[in-house]
């Protein structure tokens, strides 16, 4: 299992959402500094007001502090005095209420200032009434003088500090304005720079995305032409990515398949043109071997002497030799006949029987006998010329040559989807290992005196196509059988 | 269920998930904060972590606060004292050192309760007083560049007015070509053991040593503000020859300077003054002001604030600390003008 990232991915559904979140990021980003901005400036303006105010409203109370002594003065009763000291109470407490501030606050020296001069201003105001109501001599213009400066002090300690605070408020607002309108200005620029990011990331992302996809679908396309080399780059581990992949590897595979398929072909046609050449080179072979002989005895001089023997021996009338000089030519005619023409079984037959009839005369009929028991409807069946001759000949001269009475016979009946020919004989047999060997040797193409069984198997392998056609087999009670399997043409 | 999640398998995927929200939600909070911080910087509005310097007292300085390199240089020095002895400083005026105003800025003072007063006097009965009525109400007073030691005042920090008469009469013997000499003095402030009767003792024992070749043959006595003074002083110039005035305040120094200059005296007779007050020091660049002694108001400033902090702490003080005196020519002009303006107000 590949091993995933915790924040990366690699999916382009991944890629896509992390470039959107990106570009909203920076809207966020520019979005939440406004809105502080925003926030923060309406605080302070709201500070800036309620200060403002505080202060006026205090200057005001000043004033009426002088207002409300004057008149205690000039009225002289109780109301205008209890006006006078609760009036004088608000104001102290306003006075401590702004002293509350932090010492840290930029104005509050102005605050404590404006706190004890009021707390003065009372004090002096209390100690005239004080005085007046005991009819003290300490009570005085210069006593009310002094009560009415301070009252000016104060008033000049607010005016200069809403004046400082004015002041300060100005630079400030001046540097703050100018930095709203940098930040305005980086906003606007944030702004556009994510849109021209996302914008980027956006083109990228689909020229990405496509870009493989279009090579891809090329390669698909020289793919089915039967370009198998054709491969497409991996450039990332995304969807498209592990389906180039895929692609890669199927192509791959598909070439390497094909290659043995063709390599296999190849090989094939290879062995058939081998074996079909064998085939023309024997054909050849036995051509060249015929021309051979028919180069060595002139045909017809033969076959004339033949005939002008078989006349003599008419005339002469000597009946066995004129038959057996006939027989004689008709073997030869046989034999000479063009070796790769099939014969049918019949005419096959009818040369053995010639065959045999010249043993007959040879070495008399005593010799051994001679049968066929063939089905009549296998007479038509084709076969190779001088298939069954040889096998007599082999009959006779291994198997009866040394004594006399045997029997050969050939036998042909149909057996499952085969036709089965059988030369049999009742002569002294062959045992197992020998017939093996001599089997063996005749696949190798006879050596020694197998070379007629050879040339049969040989001929009979070509024919029917199966690699062992012939069969030796002891006989039921003594002798030989060979039985041959030839298949069943239509 | 995605190509990918099959083969990485579905808790991996949770997991990653898991992680990337989080991540999204950390990335936006913190950008959240991250903006609140950077708007509240840029709009000023303090931290709410910060913690800044609290004051102990609370300290009214009655100096000018005129716009010049001398007051400004002074202020300088006391505000960087004040922040550093947790001292609230406010510069309460007046403008121009007029001694009404002075006097008015005391009773301000005392009105609003003041810890302790830093105080720019004039050599004035009414200032005098006016220190008395602030001591006697529990405000200490230092004063600065001129000493009342008779006024209540609980410490000075300044010159000393001997030293400074002696300097200059110093220069003024080294001065080729001068032998008459004649020294002006405020009518109001000098008196038998005034400061300006000090610098003139100071100036004498100068001239004294100078073995008779600079004599000091006229002492006027005339108010250094007024306009009618300048009658005493074409009443100077035709007594007899006169090579060299001396001036004992910076003001009688302006006076004196506008004189010379509205007479196209210049280069005949060579001024010695009193101050770095910034008319002097364009006298100066002027070659009307030949010369004037002070001393560097930064360090004065400084001084006055640590002297009072230790005044209203309880701690052992002197009760005058004498400030180094120079000597400033023509050339030293710009020189002193980049040392008052090189430090931010």
């Amino acid at each position: 299992m590949e091993q995933r990232s915790l924040v990366l991915s690699e999916s382009f559904s991944g890629r896509i959402t992390w470039a959107f979140f990106g570009a909203l990021s920076i809207f966020a980003f520019a979005s939440f500094l406004s809105y502080h901005l925003y926030q923060h400036l309406i605080i302070r303006s709201n500070q800036l007001l309620q200060t403002s105010m505080a202060w006026v409203r205090l200057s005001e109370d000043v004033e009426k502090l002088e207002t409300a002594l004057e008149k205690s003065l000039v009225i002289g009763d109780e109301r205008s005095r209890d006006s006078f000291l609760a009036l004088a109470e608000r104001v102290r407490g306003e006075a401590l209420a702004l002293a509350r501030e932090p010492s840290l606050h930029p104005d509050a020296l102005a605050y404590e200032d404006v706190r004890t001069m009021l707390e003065t201003m009372v004090e002096r105001g209390l100690t005239i009434l004080e005085a007046k109501g005991n009819g003290s001599a300490t009570f005085g213009p210069e006593s009310f003088r002094a009560f009415s400066t301070t009252g000016e002090y104060l008033r000049a300690r607010i005016h200069l500090g809403v004046m400082d605070l004015l002041r300060r408020e100005h630079l400030n607002y001046r540097l703050i304005s100018t930095r709203l309108e940098l930040i305005g200005k980086a906003a606007l620029g944030l702004i556009l720079g994510g849109l021209v990011l996302a914008g980027a990331v956006l083109i990228t992302l689909s020229h990405r995305l496509t870009r493989p996809l279009a090579e891809l679908a090329e390669a698909a396309r020289k793919v089915s032409q039967g370009d198998f080399s054709q491969r497409v780059r991996v450039r990332a581990g995304d969807e498209v990515g592990r389906v180039a992949e895929a692609f890669n590897r199927m192509a791959q595979a598909l070439g390497r398949m094909v290659a043995d398929l063709q390599e296999k072909g190849a090989l094939e046609v290879r062995l058939r043109e081998r074996e079909l050449e064998n085939l023309i080179m024997q054909n050849r072979l036995q051509e060249a071997r015929l021309e051979a002989l028919q180069a060595q005895i002139d045909p017809h001089f033969f076959f004339n002497a033949l005939n002008t023997g078989v006349h003599l021996a008419n005339l002469e009338e000597a009946e066995r030799t004129a038959a057996f000089l006939e027989k004689m030519g008709r073997i030869f005619r046989y034999r000479l006949r063009n070796p790769g023409r099939a014969v049918a079984l019949e005419e096959e037959l009818n040369h053995v029987q010639d065959y045999v009839a010249l043993l007959h005369m040879r070495f008399g009929e005593e010799a051994f006998s001679y049968r066929t028991e063939v089905e009549a409807s296998l007479l038509d069946v084709l076969l190779p010329p001088l298939t069954l001759q040889p096998l007599v000949e082999n009959a006779y001269r291994h198997g009866l040559s040394d004594s006399s009475g045997g029997q050969i016979v050939i036998r042909g009946y149909r057996q499952k989807d085969e036709i089965v020919i059988e030369v049999a004989d009742d002569g002294r047999g062959i045992p197992p290992e020998t017939a093996a060997r001599v089997l063996a040797s005749a696949a190798e193409n006879g050596v020694g005196g197998v070379r007629g069984l050879a040339n049969v198997v040989a001929r009979l392998r070509l024919w029917t196509g199966n690699e062992h056609p012939v069969e030796i087999l002891p006989g039921p009670e003594r002798g030989t059988i060979v039985r041959l399997h030839l298949p069943i043409r239509e | 269920m995605s190509y990918e999640d099959v083969r990485t398998g579905t808790s991996q995927v949770v997991l990653a998930k898991a992680v990337r929200l989080l991540l999204v939600g950390s990335l936006l909070v913190g950008g959240f904060y991250l903006a609140e911080r950077i708007a509240r910087r840029l709009v000023g509005l303090p931290e709410r972590n910060v913690v800044l310097r609290e004051y102990s007292w609370r300290v009214f300085a009655i100096v000018p606060t005129m716009d010049d390199g001398y007051w400004h240089e002074m202020r300088i020095g006391m505000r960087e004292a004040a922040h550093r002895a947790h001292v609230g400083l406010e510069f309460i005026g007046p403008r121009y050192p007029n001694p009404d105003h002075i006097v008015d800025r005391f009773e301000q003072a005392i009105a609003a309760k003041a810890d302790g007063i830093i105080c720019y006097a004039e050599d004035l009965p009414a200032v005098a007083s006016a220190i008395g009525r602030a001591d006697r109400a529990g405000i200490p007073v230092v004063t600065i560049g001129l000493d009342l030691p008779e006024s209540g005042r609980r410490s000075y920090v300044g010159p000393d007015p001997f030293q400074m008469g002696y300097e200059v009469g110093r220069a003024l013997a080294m001065e080729p070509g001068i032998a008459e000499v004649a020294v002006v003095l405020d009518a109001a402030a000098f008196r038998p053991g005034s400061s300006q009767d000090r610098y003139l003792s100071g100036l004498r024992r100068a001239v004294g040593s100078a073995r008779g070749r600079v004599r000091l043959r006229r002492v006027v006595l005339a108010e250094a503000v007024a306009a009618e003074a300048e009658a005493e002083w074409e009443a100077l110039f035709a007594g007899g020859r006169i090579d060299a005035i001396c001036c004992a305040s910076p003001e009688s120094t302006l006076r004196v300077a506008g004189f010379l200059a509205k007479r196209g005296l210049k280069g005949r007779v060579a001024l010695f003054g009193m101050g770095l007050l910034p008319e002097t020091l364009w006298f100066m660049r002027q070659e009307i002001v030949t010369a004037t002694a002070a001393s560097y108001p930064y360090a004065m400033g400084s001084d006055a604030v640590f002297l009072l902090a230790d005044i209203l702490a309880g701690r052992s003080h002197p009760t005058k600390i004498i400030s180094g005196i120079q000597v400033f020519r023509r050339e030293d002009v710009d020189g002193v003008l980049q040392r008052f303006w090189s430090r931010g107000d």
